[in-house]
């Protein structure tokens, strides 16, 4: 026990400097309206995935024929759909569906985007060059088209959407981590530790990689939001899930035959993206807002 | 560095970018499917017909000079016939491109002029009523789905409110005016047919409005964060001090400066609209690029893939070298 | 006795921050006359620059003047509208030129028309080229044509500060307000600058505020100084009672510490400057004062007459005439 507390302040003394950082931006996140509704829905968000078999007040796939297209009532708070399915809990389910292709497209990306773009500005020359005119090639694609262009090449599933997705994105948080590691190169400490004799791979993640982070970090709260909807225009057009996975862009796609006499169709996913990606975006405004020195002045 | 040196270097990158598009193209349709020619004939084809389809596609030749033919098509603004439509790609893309191009044109007036106006009335009014106000409605445009706020058009104000009309780019009975830029709007004011005109314009309206609208949000955004960031400079308060009236501070000096990264957002912008275009002419059923090149992926129609693939992303890295042009014309501490 | 230009009475201004209120500036009396050339010095962060803002008004957010009054030929600043300031003080009776003269300018309009934007709106435009060339000229700048058509980035430190002083003198204003000019250019061209700035104001009759830390710049300009400590006055006086007749201890103390040839070490001030949030009560100098005494942490002193022409605020004083 006494090992264990020992370790604990040992850490906290060596880490003190981001501890006060840490704390500080937990004070102003406080104090921001904005991050903390966005914090509020995305909590909501994410209560509501992983306790979904137990709050769904039914399964998302069974369907019941009989009860096609049933407007919203006491028995099904939103409706069913052509199936006869329950949209509420297609909903609740898609909702962990959503987070799980944002959460998988981030864990690929902004490993690979990082390493890359710190890999670019320590070598230099080059490494440099090539690196960020890939980049720039991937870069002179609007997102969606090159996400649809590799998902319709991969075959349309979900799986194929997502890394589709993360083919797309990985070029801005390489040139964000690059352009860091540039101003962080130049700093004495870099210079000491070469001096010292440590290895570049021991340098590269010990040093530069914790410094990148916290814009990297900051990039990908404002992408998250961005990742959802992506995703879902993909299965809205029929290449990213497939049916009968409760996803929210293939239930607006499913349902947009019925868009006039059972509107509930596709208007509730459709609804349950905006409201995400709503969520996400204020959580990504209001910690923008905070870590950006600029923005903190002034009230 | 001289603007000469920027605008050189600016090309060549340009150039490069363009060949590396087509590249990847050619990787993402040639090399990748699994099985583009049973994906068009059906799995039980009969074999001659297979081969002759894989001929006809260039599939059975080694990749390099697959490569070969592809980069030699490019230069012609060959790619083949399309499966689909059974008419030369790049037919179609004459016959669709202009559509699409009178849309994202028009999105983009509404998305500059609101935008714009709303970020700098924003920027002003800083965390009073109308500052909040449109900050809450940009952060809503930019979470939007544009295909489902499509939907919602279509159900409220083509259903219930008949504003819009329900599809296309002309009514049944109208005809196109003659074309000299494909652009219905443009060409009918040229050709003098007023009522053509306001019909191509009421087409517009429901996926120019969705578009518009979101791409609203991001440009009010950008406007006003960087407007903020200018109050802060020095030269505003050197202005201010010189008892310069509010409105000459916030036009000729803070906006000026300010208008520098806005710029780079238009440009980007119109990337958002060529995406936006595919999800939203789906939905309107508007006979554009956007949606030509949905129906060419979900049929994998390998030669109209490439085909408008490849004009997107060309449309959209010009777009960029002409906003980086821009913006080094404007900026003189590029210039000089 | 010259009249009085400019009296700042009792100012009292708050920063409302998100650690709290800084009470920036804690009243502060302050007296210029037609003719003058004043110095206010004190450490970074003393208030001198909040204070110069305030005479225009021009507190930025978070900060607020909470009260006093700002008297300029009569008339409260503070009570007028913002038109009347805009049209008849701001870049007319009183301009002000700053630390960072390139910031200060504009980047992408030429230097000549954010000259020419000083001047009246009556001229005609081949006037208004004559005006700013001959400006430019006035502060000796070379190949005044050149400058003018050229960009704010293109220049060095010491010609955008000639180009500014041009700017705010071409109203001929009867206050020019200079905080910290010098501080951001090299010492050989400091004093070029303060030379011609003395000169100028010699020839305009106006009086000037110079705002900054060096002692060694108020002793070479200033005709009477202010010194100002976390907010406070704490002394004015004439420049030469302040150099060689120092009376609170703080300014003994800065006094102290300019190194010179007979005295070889450097003597600091011992402690350092207070956070304004929970600033110390009474006397806010007194943690770092070798004479304090009980009093002065429970009370604010007044402000005391030791000699004529020269203030203080301290209890060491009291029993003497009040100021």
């Amino acid at each position: 026990m006494e090992d264990l507390r020992n370790t604990i302040a040992s850490w906290k003394r060596k880490h003190s400097s981001e501890i006060s950082d840490a704390k500080e931006i937990i004070h102003m996140v406080k104090k921001s309206p904005l991050s903390i509704a966005g914090l509020c829905i995305v909590l909501a968000l994410v209560f509501v995935a992983i306790s979904a078999p137990y709050i769904a007040p039914y399964d998302p796939i069974a369907m019941c024929l009989n009860n096609r297209l049933a407007s919203p009532s006491m028995i099904h708070l939103l409706g069913t759909d052509e199936l006869g399915r329950d949209i509420l809990s297609r909903i609740i389910y898609g909702t962990g569906v959503a987070l799980k292709i944002m959460i998988i497209v981030l864990m690929i990306d902004l490993p690979l985007g990082v390493l890359l773009g710190i890999t670019a500005g320590y070598f230099g020359g080059w490494i440099d060059e090539i690196i960020m005119r890939v980049a720039d090639i991937f870069m002179a694609f609007p997102r969606l088209i090159l996400a649809m262009a590799i998902g319709a090449a991969l075959g349309p599933s979900l799986v194929n959407t997502m890394i589709a997705i993360a083919i797309t994105m990985w070029p801005t948080y390489a040139r964000l981590a690059r352009g860091e590691t540039l101003s962080i190169k130049e700093r004495t400490f870099i210079e000491a530790e070469k001096a010292l004799g440590t290895s570049k791979a021991r340098v590269l993640l010990s040093s530069i990689l914790p410094l990148c982070s916290s814009t990297t970090i900051v990039r990908a709260t404002l992408d998250m939001g961005n990742v959802i909807r992506i995703a879902a225009g993909m299965s809205f057009l029929g290449l990213g899930a497939q049916p009968p996975t409760p996803e929210w862009g293939l239930m607006v796609s499913t349902g947009r035959g019925f868009l006039i006499n059972q509107w509930w169709v596709p208007t509730f996913p459709g609804f349950a993206i905006l409201l995400a990606v709503f969520g996400f975006n204020l959580l990504g405004d209001g910690i923008r807002d905070v870590s950006d020195p600029h923005l903190r002045r002034g009230g | 560095m001289t603007f000469r040196d920027y605008v050189v270097k600016r090309m060549a990158l340009f150039v490069v970018v363009i060949i590396g598009v087509v590249t990847v193209t050619f990787l993402l349709s040639h090399v990748i499917p699994a099985d583009p020619v049973g994906a068009i004939l059906g799995e039980n084809a009969p074999q001659e017909l297979v081969e002759k389809t894989e001929r006809q596609l260039g599939l059975d030749l080694p990749l390099h000079q697959q490569y070969i033919r592809y980069m030699k098509g490019m230069v012609h603004w060959d790619f083949g016939i399309s499966l689909r439509t059974q008419k030369p790609v790049s037919k179609d893309l004459k016959t669709y491109f202009p559509a699409t191009l009178e849309l994202v044109m028009l999105s983009m007036l509404i998305a500059i002029t609101c935008g714009i106006g709303l970020g700098i009335l924003s920027a002003v009014k800083r965390n009073k009523m109308p500052d909040n106000i449109s900050r809450i409605f940009s952060l809503i445009g930019i979470s939007m789905p544009a295909f489902w706020l499509g939907l919602l058009f279509i159900l409220i104000l083509y259903y219930h409110l008949g504003i819009i009309p329900a599809g296309g780019r002309l009514s049944p009975r109208i005809s196109p005016p003659l074309t000299v830029t494909g652009l219905y709007t443009v060409d009918s004011l040229i050709a003098g047919e007023f009522r053509t005109f306001w019909d191509a314009l009421y087409h517009l309206l429901g996926p120019a409005l969705v578009l518009g609208w979101i791409q609203t949000a991001y440009i009010c955004r950008v406007t006003r964060s960087s407007m903020l960031e200018v109050f802060n400079e020095e030269y505003i308060r050197t202005a201010r001090i010189k008892g310069l009236k509010e409105k000459i501070v916030i036009f000729r000096h803070a906006f000026r400066n300010a208008a520098i990264p806005v710029i780079t957002m238009v440009g980007i912008s119109f990337g958002y609209l060529l995406e936006g275009s595919v999800l939203t002419e789906t939905v309107f059923a508007y006979p554009g690029l956007g949606r030509y090149s949905v129906n060419s992926f979900l049929s994998l129609d390998l030669n109209a893939v490439v085909g408008s693939v490849t004009l997107i992303a060309i449309c959209y890295a010009l777009s960029n070298l002409i906003v980086d042009l821009v913006y080094g014309f404007l900026d003189p501490r590029v210039k000089y | 006795m010259p009249e009085v230009l400019l009296e700042i009475k009792n100012l009292i201004i708050n920063f409302y921050t998100y650690r709290g209120i800084v009470k920036a500036i804690n009243g502060v009396n302050l007296t210029i006359k037609k003719g003058e050339f004043f110095g206010l010095v004190g450490e970074t962060g003393c208030g001198k620059s909040v204070t110069a803002s305030a005479i225009l008004n021009l507190v930025q957010n978070p900060g607020k003047i909470e009260r006093g009054e700002i008297l300029f030929k009569g008339k409260d600043i503070l009570s007028m509208n913002e038109d009347e300031i805009r049209d008849r003080i701001r870049g007319k009776e009183i301009t002000m030129i700053m630390q960072h003269p390139v910031a200060a300018l504009n980047p992408v309009i030429k230097n000549g028309h954010q000259i020419a934007e000083a001047l009246s709106k009556k001229m005609s435009e081949g006037e208004v080229k004559k005006r700013v060339i001959q400006l430019l000229k006035e502060v000796n700048i070379p190949e005044p044509e050149k400058i003018a058509n050229q960009y704010p980035h293109q220049l060095s430190g010491g010609m955008a500060q000639r180009v500014m002083i041009a700017m705010m003198l071409s109203s001929k204003p009867s206050l020019l307000i200079a905080d910290e000019p010098t501080t951001a250019l090299d010492v050989s061209i400091q004093a070029q600058v303060l030379r011609l700035l003395k000169d100028l104001i010699e020839k305009h009759k106006a009086s000037v505020l110079l705002i900054t830390h060096d002692l060694s710049v108020v002793a070479e300009t200033c005709d009477r100084v202010g010194v100002m400590y976390a907010g406070d006055m704490v002394e004015v006086g004439e420049v030469d009672q302040i150099t060689n007749n120092p009376k609170h201890p703080y300014t003994i103390g800065l006094m102290r510490a300019i190194p010179s040839d007979y005295r070889k070490e450097l003597v600091g001030i011992r402690g350092s400057v207070p956070d304004l949030v929970n600033p110390p009560p009474g006397c806010r100098f007194h943690p770092r004062c070798d004479y304090a005494r009980d009093i002065c942490k429970e009370k604010k002193p007044k402000t005391i007459q030791v000699e004529s022409n020269h203030t203080v605020a301290c209890f060491l004083y009291e029993g003497r005439k009040s100021g």
